[in-house]
């Protein structure tokens, strides 16, 4: 059993734990874990968000039954069963020059993981994240403590209206190319991301989100193209050159389980709600 | 009087009817009663030259006669502590053993291994006995003492909890040494946990096995994959010694269509369905999607789980291997039982392509027919494809439960590896780096579960040595 040190709500929508893992303290930028509140929870993949003395922490945002279980059982036990990590091979990091990074939802944890490494080696950051809605907006401050410059958008209005594309290259009219963006958070805004870069000559790394199962490169669940060859973003990724990524086979495979995943929601959902009628009895 | 040689009557274990069989994942074959067992222990001649018949066939050398002697006595604590002499899991090799090419097909009632001959009847029940004595003493309580040797203040290192690891686990606790076993998943099995059904192995039994070692003082740490959280420089630095068991078992695919949405690896639909209980969903959180219909390429263990998996999910189940039956690698009667639960089995076809629609589903598995032509370099007859023969086998997914390939997480860059990227052992299974040891499908790539469970027993052994000697004699080159 690993103990939560430490929850705590940003948003409805999000929250941070900080879990005690010996074996998570010397995790590099960009690697993620493997959590799973019992052993019989579906393994679910979260990226580092930073290094502690005593383990990591991580920004969880809600989507489905998985992360609303950690979300709701976590207030009750403040135990985690299973803590596989850090996996994935870390973020390259050197002096590329000017970085621009790019965020999306949950993405924000990855990159501010990268980019505060980027940042100590010499880089100039400029960040730029763009949220769902309001209640996809969090660590800003965090972002900020190593940026020169941070926008923040929302697709819904709400704060600024933007998204990841159109923030991009009104990024690139006012400051010029960077010699570097790296983006996070969602396959089909960095697919977007990463066309602006072909057409500007851009490099461009990006974190790939795919189902993951065993995160040891046993199932092939993880697996993508990149430059037509097969990878698997456990333990190549999950970060790649986006210009060589085929995004459209990623995209391709992102629904595969969502009815299953609507399925498991509705459960869950009522399993709360009889909880509720049985506390009220 | 001379004993009268029993050569047909072979006793066979009860079985569930296949129609409740497929109904869900408890075990099928019920085991032998007492009284089923004892006969069937009768049967045994107690061969003097058993040595060469079936304890050679067996591949960590089982004293076959030596245990069946103690079930005819009617002392079945004596029966388990001969077995756990060699097997240490008795349970379990009984269960997965392919008996007909190992002990039982070896055993002079069914071949004469010295005169190379075949005999006129049916082997000995071997992995039915050795199963019943397992369970016999798993169920009944008895607890077996197993003492480990006082202290010896070394520490080892074991990287992967399959069946190689925990031999060797076993083996060096019971010499006194600390053992650390370091698995990346949350359970340990390997293999036997996320691949193997448990209609074939019941989850209880390694529950058992693991208890069992972690008395003998074993420590077990999940989610540490050694090549990430870990390297094996800092365990060798750490431990005085290191065994790599990390298996083979990297997926495989390879067709045209493999990228469509209802393409899975074997290992994937069976970790999801035998690890993470998917056939439970919603009541588990893992959900599994094969559609109605679903054809698995592949003629191994891994096809056969595959398609009890799939039946026992509901679907019609096809499965294609391009050569015949004789040829497959899994044991000859779970194809008897998969078409009694009613899979479709084509031999001699071979999948030339995936079919789908534009929004990347399957819609089925083109093959095309073979026969069998001249034979390939081992001997075998190649299988040639049939002019004319191509044909469609509608399917929603289809499964690839074909090849693996090596897991080099672990050791990649530190090692010298084989060609086919598993790790370079020497006879002692030591590997390029002093103090890191080897074995199980690591080193060989796939092969079964009792030979990787004697790898690490072996292991052991050369591993204690080294502890005592620090001699290390690997030289490279073969
Ligand atoms: C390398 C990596 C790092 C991640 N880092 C973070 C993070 O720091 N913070 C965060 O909030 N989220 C992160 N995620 C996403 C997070 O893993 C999923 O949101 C979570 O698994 C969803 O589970 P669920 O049951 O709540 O939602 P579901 O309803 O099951 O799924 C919602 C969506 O999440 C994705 N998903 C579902 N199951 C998995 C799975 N087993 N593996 C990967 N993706 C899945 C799918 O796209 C799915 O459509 C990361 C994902 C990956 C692959
Ligand atoms: C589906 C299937 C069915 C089979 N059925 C049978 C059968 O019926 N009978 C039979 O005799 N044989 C069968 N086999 C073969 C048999 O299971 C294997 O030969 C045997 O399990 C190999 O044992 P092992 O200990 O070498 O490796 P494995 O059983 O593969 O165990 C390796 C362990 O190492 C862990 N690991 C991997 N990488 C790392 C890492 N970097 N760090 C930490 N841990 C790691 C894995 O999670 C795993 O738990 C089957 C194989 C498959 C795939
Ligand atoms: S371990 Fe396997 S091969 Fe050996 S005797 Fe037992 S069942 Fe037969
Ligand atoms: S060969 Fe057959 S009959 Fe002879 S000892 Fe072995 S199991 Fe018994
Ligand atoms: S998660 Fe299974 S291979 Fe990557």
């Amino acid at each position: 059993m690993y103990k939560v040190l430490e929850k705590k709500s940003l948003t409805p929508k999000a929250f941070i734990i900080e879990i005690e893992a010996p074996h998570l303290t010397k995790a590099g930028p960009g690697q993620f874990a493997v959590i799973q509140r019992t052993l019989e929870s579906e393994r679910i993949p979260l990226s580092i968000l930073e290094t502690t003395d005593k383990g990591a922490k991580f920004l969880v945002e809600v989507r489905g039954r998985s992360t609303l279980e950690l979300e709701v059982r976590l207030n009750e036990s403040r135990e985690i069963a299973y803590v596989e990590g850090p996996a994935g091979v870390p973020f390259e990091v050197k002096n590329y020059g000017r970085v621009l990074l790019l965020s999306k939802n949950w993405g924000i944890a990855p990159i501010i993981n990268v980019g505060r490494a980027l940042s100590e080696c010499g880089n100039k950051i400029s960040a730029i994240h763009v949220g769902d809605t309001s209640e996809n907006v969090y660590l800003i401050n965090e972002l900020e403590s190593f940026s020169g410059s941070v926008r923040v958008f929302t697709e819904d209005g709400s704060v600024e209206e933007g998204n990841v594309q159109l923030a991009f290259r009104d990024y690139i009219d006012c400051a010029g190319k960077p010699d570097l963006v790296v983006c996070a958070g969602n396959n089909l805004d960095s697919s977007l991301v990463v066309d602006v870069c072909r057409e500007e000559g851009i490099s461009v790394v990006s974190m790939v989100n795919t189902y993951m199962l065993d995160t040891i490169g046993l199932c092939l669940v993880c697996r993508l193209l990149v430059n037509d060859e097969q990878k698997l973003a456990c333990v190549d990724g999950p970060w790649f050159n986006g210009l060589e990524v085929n995004w459209d086979y990623l995209l391709a495979r992102e629904n595969l389980y969502e009815d299953e995943e609507k399925q498991a929601l509705e459960k869950f959902l009522k399993q709360l709600e009889r909880e509720k009628l049985r506390s009220r009895r | 009087m001379a004993k009268k040689i029993r050569y047909l009557d072979r006793n066979k274990e009860p079985m569930l009817e296949p129609s409740e069989r497929v109904k869900g994942f408890r075990e099928y074959a019920l085991g032998f009663s007492v009284g089923l067992a004892l006969d069937e222990a009768n049967r045994c001649l107690f061969c003097k030259d058993a040595d060469q018949r079936c304890i050679k066939g067996c591949p960590i050398n089982v004293d076959i006669p030596g245990f069946i002697k103690k079930i005819t006595e009617g002392d079945l604590v004596g029966a388990y502590k001969k077995l756990i002499e060699t097997d240490i899991f008795p349970s379990i090799c009984g269960r997965v053993c392919p008996q007909e090419r190992q002990c039982e097909g070896s055993c002079i009632l069914y071949y004469d291994t010295v005169r190379e001959r075949k005999a006129k009847g049916l082997p000995v029940s071997i992995g039915a006995l050795e199963k019943f004595v397992g369970d016999f003493i798993r169920v009944s309580g008895i607890e077996i003492e197993e003492e480990a040797s006082p202290p010896t203040g070394k520490k080892v290192a074991v990287i992967g909890a399959g069946p190689s690891g925990l031999g060797c686990a076993y083996d060096l606790a019971k010499k006194g040494h600390e053992v650390h076993v370091y698995e990346a998943l949350h359970k340990a099995g390997g293999v036997m946990r996320y691949g193997i059904p448990p209609a074939r192995l019941d989850r209880e039994i390694i529950d058992y096995e693991i208890n069992r070692l972690e008395r003998l003082g074993v420590k077990f740490f999940y989610g540490y994959v050694v090549g990430r959280t870990i390297s094996l420089e800092e365990l060798r630095e750490k431990y005085d010694a290191v065994y790599i068991s990390v298996g083979a078992g990297r997926g495989k695919l390879g067709l045209k269509g493999d990228h469509l949405k209802g393409v899975f690896s074997a290992i994937e639909v069976l970790t999801r369905v035998n690890l993470m209980e998917a056939y439970r969903f919603p009541e588990a959180p893992t959900p599994v999607d094969l559609g109605n219909k679903v054809a698995i390429i592949g003629g191994g263990f891994t096809a056969v789980d595959c398609a009890i998996t799939s039946l026992r999910l509901g679907l019609e189940t096809h499965v294609v291997y391009r050569r015949t039956r004789e040829t497959s690698s899994a044991r000859q009667e779970e194809w008897d039982h998969l078409m009694e639960e009613g899979a479709q089995i084509h031999w001699l076809t071979q999948p030339v392509e995936v079919l789908g629609n534009e929004k990347g589903e399957v819609l089925g598995l083109k093959c095309i027919k073979m026969e069998l032509g001249e034979p390939d370099e081992s001997g075998r007859p190649r299988p040639v494809p049939v002019p004319g023969s191509e044909h469609v086998i509608e399917c929603d997914s289809v499964i690839f439960a074909i090849g693996q390939q090596a897991n080099p997480i672990a050791y990649q860059g530190l090692l010298e590896i084989t060609k086919w990227g598993t790790v370079k052992v020497n006879d002692r299974y030591e590997t390029s780096m002093e103090g890191v040891f080897a074995g199980g499908d690591a080193i060989n790539g796939g092969d079964t579960v009792v030979r990787s469970l004697a790898h690490g027993r072996e292991a052991a052994k050369f591993i204690d040595e080294y502890l005592k000697t620090k001699k290390w004699s690997f030289t490279g080159g073969s």
